[in-house]
């Protein structure tokens, strides 16, 4: 059923053509018995299926109604069924239940299964054909008894066996046309007037009424093909929305509100496991100029580059790179220390530096650098993520001041100890 | 179902089955029984009632068509027997033959006028095709057991078999009351072959009633398992196309808005300037555009901190939205502080008036900034450039010499607008204020 699926799927995706079709044929709920070949073959196939189900779950019962019918034919038409040295039995009843035997077990058999209509076609004109015979044959009593299970064997596969309906079209009409040939043969006087009403009046009922129920089940095959379809599209916006509600669209790594959340967590893993919490906040010095001196479209374009590099420069798939707005980056770094913190902003740096974007507006340098303030903490309860930010910021603030290109640890900026810088 | 008048069969299951689209639950409960597949498919009221509906619906498109249909069965029936057994239709003793086919007839004749009184059909499908198809069929069905030894007796039976399964199959019961006329149709007919002393075939109604009975009735509860599931996937069908709607509208909206200040982002104004660009073009009429940046901001933000900034921001998004009045003016944010307008169809004057109007509007704000070297609160500085586009120009140069205003706005003190005139309006271009 699975496989099944995806096979619908990978079809309709190679053809969205085909969508189309089906978008048409279900708003009018349009009369249709033939779709285009590659959905006629699945629809063909389902329909193999629901009949194996039928037969595997009807199997016994069927046997029994099998059983009643020659049981009471044998009962009660001994005469019948003994003239001529058993003649009808042996050309008729055990032909006839071999081939039933046949399709009743035929779901259980692999090479049947996979090509079901080949083998269930031919199968099923020789057993009408050979009941036809029989009504045909006999007159009287035994007749009717034998229209009533002729009538039942037409319906059961009908609705059963679930051929299509032009197929089904064909299916009775060789049967009735092979039946009345072969009484020909063997000189039977035909009731033309009973076989038009038990055969042709009865089949024109049940193809009206089959042409009913697989005009339903057509719509409703389309219907399943166009949920699949309609499942996987789901899927993939809504993947699509994940990525943009967390990704920053100019420089593709994470957003602020993405990183707000993903703090959020970090902050709570660290109140539970007492664990540092290390946050990087850089700035791209002397941007604004950058901005002013090389244009907007330059200014993007230095920004991705950098967030870029900043991404790169974090190794553990745990540590989260995010813009944080303007030229403002931050990196929050899980369960590090200060020291790991500082490897980390010095790696920056560098990296930055390598980068060597020209800016010639820049006061220290010819090309773009960055400063950082590092701080790390570890989570309490009358602390929060704003308290990381602010210390950082504050950092941050002390780098620019002290020349910028730089990075300047929190830390040291308190009072126990003198700020200490380094480059 | 007191609105059912008001409504048409089909609109009213449109919105039965709209509303279950939108409600969650009937996507889960759709989808958990299609995945476990149960041999009897319960639904759930609202869900079953919808179904009702939906059969309902298709009894009646049955109904039409099949009317015509019915009556020519009919016809040809009549007539083959007229043919053969002529003698029927007129010996007394063949009576319950001939009313049989009276009634049939009159049923035939009474649904061909109901099928084009489509309003009718809801009622008859509820309450009339059933007892109706109970009477037809004991009427039959005692015309086939009457005269047991008689010829035409079989051909009794056989008509009794095709309407079986034409009510069985074709009139959108439910499987149950399908069981239940030919239950009590069977039971009619042979109490009363038993109150008159009919000699009963035990055989032929054994294997032309019984046992067809219970193949077809077999037959209809798989075929109303099967639609019961199909109708699981329609509602799943309602189910996700009103999710993608939904997402696909979201996704629009986040596409185009910029999540802090509300106002459209930089991809939605650079599709609109291309769109309006090429209009003023066409209609070779003045465009304008606004380039704004607030003052200070970077001290703004070091001062205040960053939500501060980011609250500021907002403020005086909502500000400049104000100002602009006309609908087809578009106000954007373009990238970090920096606000854009664009205004179709507005020459130097009106932009010029735009512009008085934000930074009146963001001066009346009064955002406190501390450290502003211009006023003791935000203020914003434009810059303007009007164009009328022609072949010497473009959308790049238009962008540039508002960024070039803006410059000069700021190099002369900010909060004031520079306007940009370009030679395409102006004979000599000049700056101004």
């Amino acid at each position: 059923m699975l496989k099944q699926q995806e096979q619908n799927h990978a079809t309709l995706q190679q053809q969205p053509e085909l969508f189309d079709y089906i978008n048409r044929i279900l708003s009018k709920r349009k009369l249709t018995f033939l779709f285009p070949a590659i959905l006629e073959g699945q629809f063909v196939a389902k329909r193999a299926t629901d009949s194996q189900a039928f037969i595997n779950t009807g199997r016994y019962l069927l046997i029994v109604l099998f059983l009643i019918i020659v049981a009471n034919v044998t009962i009660y038409y001994q005469d019948i069924v003994l003239e001529n040295n058993y003649q009808i039995i042996k050309n008729t009843y055990i032909p006839l239940s071999i081939a039933i035997a046949f399709i009743l077990f035929s779901p259980l058999i692999e090479l049947v299964k996979n090509k079901f209509y080949y083998f269930m076609t031919p199968c099923a004109i020789f057993i009408l054909a050979q009941i036809i015979f029989l009504s045909l044959k006999y007159d009287g009593d035994y007749s009717d008894f034998v229209v009533y299970h002729l009538m039942m064997a037409i319906i059961l596969m009908a609705f059963g066996l679930r051929f299509v309906l032009p197929l089904f079209f064909l299916v009775l009409t060789i049967s009735g046309a092979v039946a009345i040939n072969f009484a020909n043969i063997w000189d039977v006087s035909i009731n033309y007037a009973k076989f038009s009403n038990y055969y042709i009046l009865y089949c024109c009922v049940v193809l009206a009424l089959t042409a009913i129920s697989e005009w339903h089940e057509r719509l409703a095959f389309l219907q399943s093909l166009l949920l699949d379809h309609q499942s996987q599209q789901l899927n993939l916006l809504n993947h699509e929305l994940a990525r943009i509600a967390h990704e920053d669209a100019l420089t593709g790594i994470a957003n602020r509100r993405s990183f707000d959340e993903m703090a959020r967590k970090e902050w709570d893993r660290s109140l539970r496991d007492k664990h540092p919490l290390t946050l990087l906040l850089l700035d791209v010095d002397f941007f604004k100029r950058f901005n002013d001196f090389y244009g907007h479209s330059a200014g993007d374009e230095c920004l991705h580059s950098v967030a870029q590099t900043l991404k790169k420069s974090v190794l553990r798939s745990s540590d989260v790179v995010a813009r944080y707005g303007g030229e403002e980056f931050v990196i929050l770094l899980a369960s590090t220390k200060a020291s790991g913190g500082i490897e980390v902003a010095e790696r920056i740096i560098k990296a930055i530096d390598e980068l060597a974007i020209p800016h010639r507006q820049s006061d220290i340098l010819p090309h773009v650098s960055i400063s950082v303030g590092v701080t790390t903490l570890i989570a309490s309860p009358d602390l929060s993520v704003a308290s990381l930010i602010h210390q950082a910021d504050v950092a941050l603030y002390k780098a620019k001041e002290l020349g910028r290109h730089q990075y300047v640890v929190y830390e040291n900026l308190l009072p126990k100890s003198p700020p200490k810088s380094s480059a | 179902m007191g609105d059912m008048r008001h409504l048409t069969l089909e609109s009213h299951l449109r919105s039965l089955l709209n509303g279950l689209s939108q409600d969650n639950s009937a996507g889960t409960f759709a989808q958990n029984l299609l995945y476990t597949k149960p041999l009897a498919v319960h639904f759930r009221p609202d869900i079953e009632s919808a179904f009702l509906v939906k059969r309902n619906l298709e009894f009646s498109l049955i109904f039409k068509v099949a009317s015509f249909l019915w009556l020519l069965l009919y016809v040809i029936i009549l007539t083959a027997t007229y043919q053969k057994f002529q003698y029927i239709f007129t010996d007394k003793s063949y009576f319950i033959w001939q009313s049989a086919f009276f009634s049939t007839g009159l049923l035939i004749f009474l649904g061909g006028i109901f099928a084009f009184l489509p309003k009718t059909h809801h009622f008859i499908h509820q309450y009339v095709v059933a007892p109706a198809m109970t009477l037809l069929l004991y009427q039959l069905l005692i015309g086939s057991i009457a005269h047991s030894q008689h010829e035409f007796s079989s051909y009794a039976s056989y008509n009794v078999i095709i309407a079986m399964i034409i009510a069985v199959n074709s009139l959108r019961l439910l499987w149950q009351k399908s069981l239940f006329i030919l239950a009590c149709s069977s039971l009619m007919a042979y109490a009363t072959a038993f109150i008159n002393n009919w000699q009963i075939p035990l055989l032929p109604s054994l294997h032309g009633f019984v046992l067809i009975a219970i193949v077809l009735i077999n037959i209809a509860f798989f075929i109303e398992r099967r639609e019961r599931l199909s109708f699981l996937n329609e509602i799943l069908v309602e189910v996700k196309s009103h999710e993608l709607s939904r997402i696909n509208r979201h996704l629009i909206t986040i596409a185009r808005e910029d999540a802090l200040s509300g106002l459209a982002n930089r991809r939605a104004f650079d599709d609109t300037l291309i769109i309006e660009w090429d209009r003023a073009r066409r209609d070779e009429q003045a465009i304008s555009l606004l380039f704004m940046d607030v003052d200070h901001f970077k001290l703004y933000n070091d001062t205040y901190g960053h939500s501060a900034g980011d609250d500021c921001l907002r403020q005086v998004a909502t500000a400049i939205k104000k100002a602009v009045l006309r609908p087809a003016d578009l106000t954007a944010r373009y990238g970090g502080e920096e606000f854009v307008v664009l205004l179709p169809a507005t020459d130097g004057l009106g932009a010029e008036e735009v512009a008085e109007r934000i930074l009146r509007t963001v001066d009346t704000l009064a955002i406190p900034h501390k450290r502003s070297l211009v006023s003791y609160h935000v203020t914003v500085s434009i810059g303007i450039c009007t164009m009328l586009p022609n072949d010497k120009n473009n959308i790049a140069l238009f962008i540039e010499n508002a960024d070039a205003a803006l410059y000069k706005a700021k190099t002369s003190g900010r909060h004031c607008f520079k306007h940009y005139m370009d030679p395409s309006v102006h004979n000599n271009f000049h700056f101004r204020h």
